[in-house]
């Protein structure tokens, strides 16, 4: 269990060299001393060489950090990239054509204003606009990125997407695969992509993803039951 | 083939670094124990005032005809100029309807402070060559001083209540006007009208600045406070004949009786001074708390070597762009010389506000103010 | 006496209901979003504070309210990690819990305090935790009243208004945010005020911990 920490709070790592920051710590440019700037659990790492710290905390608005995988929407097309917005009112993130597999200068990608995305983000500074790829950089191949035909979008907080992306112990998406088929893709943004054949079994499905962020795992398996049992007995 | 690369300081104009780097240009003042505005730390600007002879109470004031400005300061100081204007008009008040007939019956409101104070709505307009809505500056300007005349009590309750004289015309069509606070000196006037309704004066001050540098409540506050001090509000009568008129009517078989309204007129000649509360008169000085960059200190000479710099410092009376631009955390003191405050205000940004800064703001405020009573 | 729920408001990024004795607020915090060009600052986090009245539409009261908000976050906010981003905090007041056409203190403090939640809950940088608390000053011996009910205040003889910056857990007192007071003091009572403020901010901050922490356990509920 990892101790809660709130701003104006010190990080347990005093004294430390090689210290490295994560979200949710600032080093004051001034005093170059560490603060925590959010609330949540303060999470120290440490390795031969040096000790990582950050804070885990929770907030509905993404801010694009290189690496992470998104669901986009793309809301503008110009004569080389795409206007994509990751989170609504925030400052749009660019996807360059040049970003897809197999791309140049003849060989456009096809997408549209209005369709959905999965990419991850490979620029990500605070200065400038950040920008997203649908390609492995490093092999230049398909890894799965890419347009995201039908399904619909949940909105949910960020640290249950975390949860769900990087928890391979939360039990939450197989409980849900035994009861339906349906493909997923989870944005890191806040954003989670379902697609199921059948409208009602995506309907239950996207109600118990949303239900199930405010209550405990061992709860999870009954908010589902019961999600599907109403809508699958609801007649058309 | 290597080229050498020359690297040359950059030096700009006085004028261009306190725009691009205010900061620095403030640290390098500051360093040499002055400040951009060429005074020492705790040195006031001088404040030239004069009424201006706006008024039309004023003896020698330069437009008396359709003039209806009641008091008026101009306040010079530096570069920027404040001319105040109070202007003000007569309200009906609403008295309960049994008190009526009784004597209102005015004494010190125990339970609600603010009740017996009156209040001045000030208009402040900083004057940047361009027409619109007021900008927020205004506005919070505007709300601070009305709250800092309302709670101060500078202007009491009683002397904004209109004691309302009576024109009457005598048999040869020759009008006198009596007042009834003037009567028990004659003695030998006729019946005294005992009014049955309650009327008080309302005062506006318009503020106008011009050439703003720096921060302005302090200056506006000084100019209003100026500005009431020399007000003179005129006196106020009803016509004899329709003092007290009651016309009875019926309608549909029930009867009744209405008053007429009647207008009540501010006398042109008469004025009488505003009687303010002085013990609660107090004036405005404004401070800055600023930390002193250790890197950017000019290079000491060896003789006036010091080996113990503050760490922050405490500035009086913020003037210019640079000075306000670099300063985060300021104090603001309204007290009269002996130290009866009235308004404080201390905003931290970045600069630690300590308790020896405050003491030493209140210490020099207060000498401020009493050398301001005395332009008075 | 002071009670707070976080996350009410569905459509922004953080937001909290706060009940200080007579006054309640509520505060919503949007951000770091897209500024209009105008409001765009080129290095660092812009402001844009929105006070509501309890009734009527908003005068220069409220406008006045806004600046003083804004004085005190500005300065504990991280706002050089948001360069060319806005962050909008709007409050509307629900219970006054005081005459609003003199006095505005208990809105002012119940407005920082609610902003100091709603900040935190919507995930904006703080570089420091603050906590505001209403005083006022009773009668002839001067009796120091922390968070006075509508009676006393409008019975006393000089009102108050001190947001503090605090860390270390919230027990170490930074810097004074805001220090404001109006009516009639000396220096020596108003020293005392700060003395018994200072007291009172700090049991403050205890209680918005509180809810910081109860947050931070319903949003971690797999935990």
């Amino acid at each position: 269990m990892d101790s809660l920490i709130i701003p104006g709070d010190n990080f347990h790592v005093e004294g430390r060299e090689n210290v490295i920051l994560g979200p949710g710590a600032y080093c004051d440019p001034k005093s170059q001393q560490f603060q925590p700037v959010n609330a949540g659990f303060e999470v120290v790492k440490e390795s031969k060489k040096n000790v990582s710290v950050h804070v885990e905390y929770n907030s509905k608005r993404y801010v694009p950090a290189v690496g992470d995988l998104v669901v986009g929407l793309i809301t503008g097309s110009y004569s080389d990239s795409y206007r994509v917005s990751l989170e609504s009112f925030s400052t749009p993130v660019t996807l360059s054509y040049m970003a897809f597999p197999n791309a140049s200068k003849k060989n456009r990608p096809t997408l549209k204003v209005g369709d959905l995305v999965y990419a991850r983000v490979s620029k990500a500074d605070k200065e400038l606009e950040a920008e997203i790829e649908c390609v492995d950089s490093t092999t230049g191949k398909d890894a799965g990125f890419g347009l995201l035909e039908g399904g619909t979008v949940v909105d949910v907080s960020l640290a249950y997407c975390r949860e769900l992306a990087f928890n391979p112990d939360y039990a939450l998406l197989p409980l849900l695969a035994k009861t339906a088929q349906f493909e997923v893709a989870i944005g890191i943004n806040g954003k989670i992509w379902i697609k199921c054949d059948d409208v009602r079994h995506a309907l239950a499905c996207k109600k118990s993803i949303v239900d199930c962020q405010h209550y405990t795992p061992s709860e999870h398996k009954s908010i589902i039951t019961k999600n599907f049992k109403k809508l699958l007995n609801s007649t058309d | 083939m290597a080229e050498s690369v020359e690297i040359r300081p950059m030096t700009f104009h006085r004028e261009v670094l306190a725009r691009i780097a205010p900061d620095l240009y403030m640290q390098r003042h500051l360093s040499l124990g002055l400040r951009p505005s060429l005074r020492a730390f705790e040195e006031f600007r001088n404040v030239e005032i004069s009424d201006g002879r706006l008024s039309c109470a004023s003896e020698d004031s330069i437009n008396r005809e359709g003039n209806n400005i009641l008091g008026s300061n101009v306040l010079k100081c530096g570069k920027t100029m404040v001319i105040t204007s109070i202007t003000g008009g007569v309200v009906e008040e609403n008295i309960p309807v049994k008190s009526e007939e009784n004597e209102i019956v005015e004494s010190y409101n125990e339970t609600d402070r603010a009740a017996n104070f009156g209040q001045v709505y000030p208009v402040v307009e900083v004057e940047r060559g361009r027409v619109g809505a007021p900008t927020d500056e205004e506005m919070t300007l505007s709300q601070r001083i009305y709250n800092c005349i309302l709670h101060s009590g500078l202007v009491p309750k009683t002397a904004l209540d209109v004691a309302v004289g009576v024109r009457s015309t005598d048999a040869e069509g020759k009008t006198t006007i009596t007042y009834s606070d003037e009567q028990e000196a004659d003695g030998a006037l006729p019946t005294t009208f005992k009014f049955r309704r309650k009327w008080t004066y309302t005062l506006y001050a318009k503020i106008q600045v011009f050439s703003r540098d720096g921060p302005l409540f302090e200056l506006c506050w000084n100019s209003l406070l100026y500005a009431l001090a020399n007000t003179k509000i005129p006196r106020a009568f009803v016509d004899e004949r329709t003092t007290d008129l009651k016309i009875p009517i019926s309608m549909r078989g029930r009867s009744a009786a209405i008053r007429e309204t009647f207008d009540i007129i501010c006398d042109p000649t008469s004025f009488l001074p505003l009687r303010l509360n002085t013990s609660n008169k107090a004036f405005a000085s404004n401070f800055a708390v600023i930390d002193l960059d250790p890197e950017v200190q000019l290079p000491k000479d060896d003789d006036d070597m010091q080996d113990s710099m503050p760490s922050s410092v405490l500035l009086a009376d913020i003037q210019g762009e640079a000075e306000e631009a670099s300063v985060t955390s300021t104090i603001s003191v309204v007290t009269d010389g002996v130290g009866n405050l009235k308004h404080f205000k201390a905003v931290g940004g970045s600069s630690k506000i300590t308790m020896d800064m405050m003491r030493n703001s209140i210490k020099l405020a207060k000498l401020r103010a009493s050398d301001l009573d005395r332009k008075c | 006496m002071l009670s707070a729920q976080t996350g009410i408001l569905e459509q922004v990024d953080g937001s909290c209901k706060l009940q200080c004795g007579e006054t309640t607020v509520i505060c919503s915090v949007t951000g770091p979003i897209e500024p209009k060009a105008r409001q765009e600052l080129p290095a660092q986090l812009a402001l844009e504070i929105v006070v509501r009245p309890c009734r009527g539409v908003p005068s220069t009261r409220e406008k006045l309210l806004e600046d003083q908000v804004r004085g005190v976050i500005t300065p504990v906010l991280a706002r050089y990690l948001y360069p060319r981003q806005l962050a909008q905090v709007c409050f509307q007041i629900l219970e006054s819990g005081e005459p609003e056409e003199n006095y505005s203190v208990k809105e002012l403090s119940a407005c920082i305090n609610a902003a100091f939640v709603a900040i935190v809950d919507a995930g904006i940088g703080l570089k420091f935790s603050f906590a505001s608390v209403p005083l006022s000053v009773l009668g002839e011996d001067e009796q120091i009243c922390v968070d006075p009910s509508q009676t006393d205040l409008i019975k006393s003889s000089s009102t108050h208004v001190l947001a503090l910056q605090l860390a270390a857990g919230g027990q170490k007192v930074e810097n004074i945010l805001l220090f404001e007071s109006y009516g009639d003091f000396t220096e020596k009572s108003m020293l005392q005020v700060l003395q018994s403020g200072e007291k009172a901010c700090v049991e403050t901050a205890l209680e918005l911990r509180k809810v910081i922490q109860h947050k931070i356990q319903q949003d971690f509920v797999w935990r």
